[in-house]
């Protein structure tokens, strides 16, 4: 049975050391903020960046091999935390998993992220048939909780978690073009695929949290499509139900152009926000509360990737000045680190952000 | 007449924007007129308030399905007059990436301006590209990417055109959030366009190069 209650949870969560238990019960303390914090006293950053994909590298492995064995992607993962010795690590992000275990089919390229191929969802009476999938069985659920688990048995580190958001995995069930012309078509259908969703995503993330996560990623990549008013009411509404159900701290991460929509997202009850390369993360620091953890935004192309590792110091160090004055700021990429950017690159920015000072 | 029919394909109302095409045909109006009148000008009014962030997405997906409704009813009549298309596009979202929302808008918006396209979807292997192209006669290839991962096959679609000597007789253009200038120039296509109004211009501009 995958039901987790509250009380399994306060269970579990009183059998953690001290300091994780910190790490899960005061919001702002977790994923940075805590570090940020005491570290701030000694005018230095912090960086958080999505190590898994590049990682792979270290273990001679692939994508596909990390995404479909958990022992596999742990091995990687503490490959990286060997190699760069993190402030916190967190599973390689795959937003397909959640669409996957709904019976979605999902195809692999070679060495990238897997990505869904078949819509699942033509009909409102397809939704009565649908069952909430059972984590611990369901497609890859399963890959992600055992690699959770040993990374939080063998570590001492924040461990990070994650999964997709209700109104891209409602894109993914029903056709994204189909979820973006239902706002105005069929909002009461989409509603309804948004309130399965909504449900998927709960009991995946309780179930990473019972394995040990200490923080959860939910990405929403295809709230950015949407107007302010459309946000409010198809993704802004499920995603504050899903934060207020998980007992961790919450990011909420948006790939590509977000600027648009601060002014909701700075409504959300969210511990941190995580954006792209597109947005002007000073404008973005100005809009979203100062105890919400800003992080970003390197362009995991055409810098992290393609510069060498000089460029990419410059780049983060610049980033670095520009963000003097929020404290709330950990620098982090735009989006996932690629599978096949240089290990230099990554040491580069660790090495910047360590080295670095700042005026506040 | 023609304020209205613009009107609803801006405020994307499908089933008035028929209406108004129907009703402006029967009181004998051209259907040339009212696609460069009517249809063009709305959507280009629509691309504008788009790069305003007026319209997002779902407004723009609205308004060319309503431009589509109209062009339907005009499509045949078009064809019956001998109105040439301005040229044939292929058009597709390259292996590896389903993000088709922005393709589909550009081969709307390029139908509506008097294109002939044909749509090979999402998740298009390079040699589906390339038999499409040498079997249509097409003028334009147009390759989508929004993920980074995924516009190498670009790269890989342009040296195998090369490769079956049919580079020549083909413009290529590439868009999507995965893709740049520099990236276009990098992989020798012949041109980038950041949305699908610039993918009109450079198409025409392309069809007129040649």
């Amino acid at each position: 049975m995958f039901n987790i209650t509250p009380a399994d949870l306060n269970a579990y969560l009183g059998s953690l050391p001290v300091s994780r238990r910190i790490v899960r019960r005061v919001k702002p303390l977790a994923l940075g903020l805590g570090p940020l914090w005491l570290l701030r006293r000694a005018g230095r950053r912090t960086a958080g960046l999505p190590l898994g994909t590049a990682a792979t590298q270290l273990t001679g492995t692939s994508v596909r091999d990390n995404l479909t064995s958990g022992s596999t992607q742990f091995q990687t993962l503490m490959a990286a935390v060997r190699r760069f010795r993190p402030d916190g690590i967190g599973i390689i992000s795959d937003l397909s998993i959640e669409a996957q275990a709904c019976g979605c089919e999902v195809k692999f390229p070679e060495n990238g992220l897997p990505y869904v191929s078949s819509k699942l969802i033509e009909n409102p009476e397809d939704l009565e048939k649908f069952r909430v999938p059972d984590p611990y069985r369901a497609g890859r659920m399963p890959v992600v909780l055992k690699t959770v688990r040993l990374l939080s048995q063998k570590l001492g580190l924040a461990v990070g978690s994650g999964g997709i958001g209700p109104f891209t995995l409602a894109g993914e069930l029903i056709g994204t073009e189909r979820a973006a012309l239902a706002v105005y078509t069929e909002p009461d259908f989409l509603h309804a695929v948004l309130r399965y969703a909504t449900e998927v995503v709960i009991s995946y993330q309780l179930a990473q949290i019972a394995s040990g996560s200490d923080t959860v990623i939910i990405g929403e990549p295809t709230g950015s499509i949407l107007s302010p008013r459309h946000f409010r009411e198809f993704a802004a509404g499920y995603l504050t139900r899903i934060i207020k159900k998980l007992p961790v701290p919450v990011t909420l991460h948006i790939c590509g152009d977000c600027a648009h929509l601060l002014d909701e997202i700075a409504l959300l009850p969210i511990a941190s926000l995580s954006v792209d390369a597109p947005v002007n993360l000073a404008e973005a620091a100005r809009k979203i509360p100062a105890n919400v953890i800003l992080s970003g935004n390197l362009d995991p192309i055409t810098v992290v990737r393609e510069l060498d590792p000089r460029g990419v110091r410059e780049a983060t160090l610049k980033l670095l000045t520009e963000m003097d004055p929020y404290p709330n700021f950990l620098l982090s990429t735009g989006c996932d680190i690629t599978p096949d950017t240089p290990m230099e690159n990554i040491q580069a920015i660790l090495d910047a952000v360590r080295e670095y000072r700042y005026k506040p | 007449m023609l304020e209205e029919l613009r009107n609803a394909v801006i405020s994307g109302a499908d089933k008035k924007a028929e209406e108004f095409v129907r009703q402006a045909l029967a009181e004998g109006k051209e259907p040339i007129f009212l696609m460069n009148e009517g249809l063009i000008p709305a959507m280009e009014e629509v691309g504008e308030r788009f790069n305003h962030k007026e319209y997002f997405v779902p407004e723009v997906l609205l308004s060319a399905r309503a431009m589509k409704a109209g062009l339907a009813l005009l499509r045949p009549l078009l064809t019956e007059q001998k109105f040439q298309p301005v040229g044939l596009v292929v058009l597709g979202t390259v292996q590896g990436d389903l993000h088709d929302i922005g393709k589909n808008i550009v081969g709307m918006v390029l139908e509506g301006a008097g294109f002939q396209v044909q749509d090979l979807g999402a998740d298009v292997p390079p040699d589906k590209f390339v038999n499409a192209v040498k079997e249509s006669g097409a003028q334009i290839l147009g390759m989508s990417a929004l993920l980074t991962t995924t516009r190498t096959v670009m790269a890989t679609v342009v040296k195998k055109l090369k490769e079956q000597g049919i580079r020549p007789g083909v413009r290529i253009m590439v868009g999507g959030a995965a893709v740049s200038d520099d990236y276009a120039r990098k992989i020798e296509a012949d041109a980038f366009a950041k949305d699908a109004l610039e993918a009109v211009a450079k198409a025409r501009e392309l069809t007129v190069r040649r």
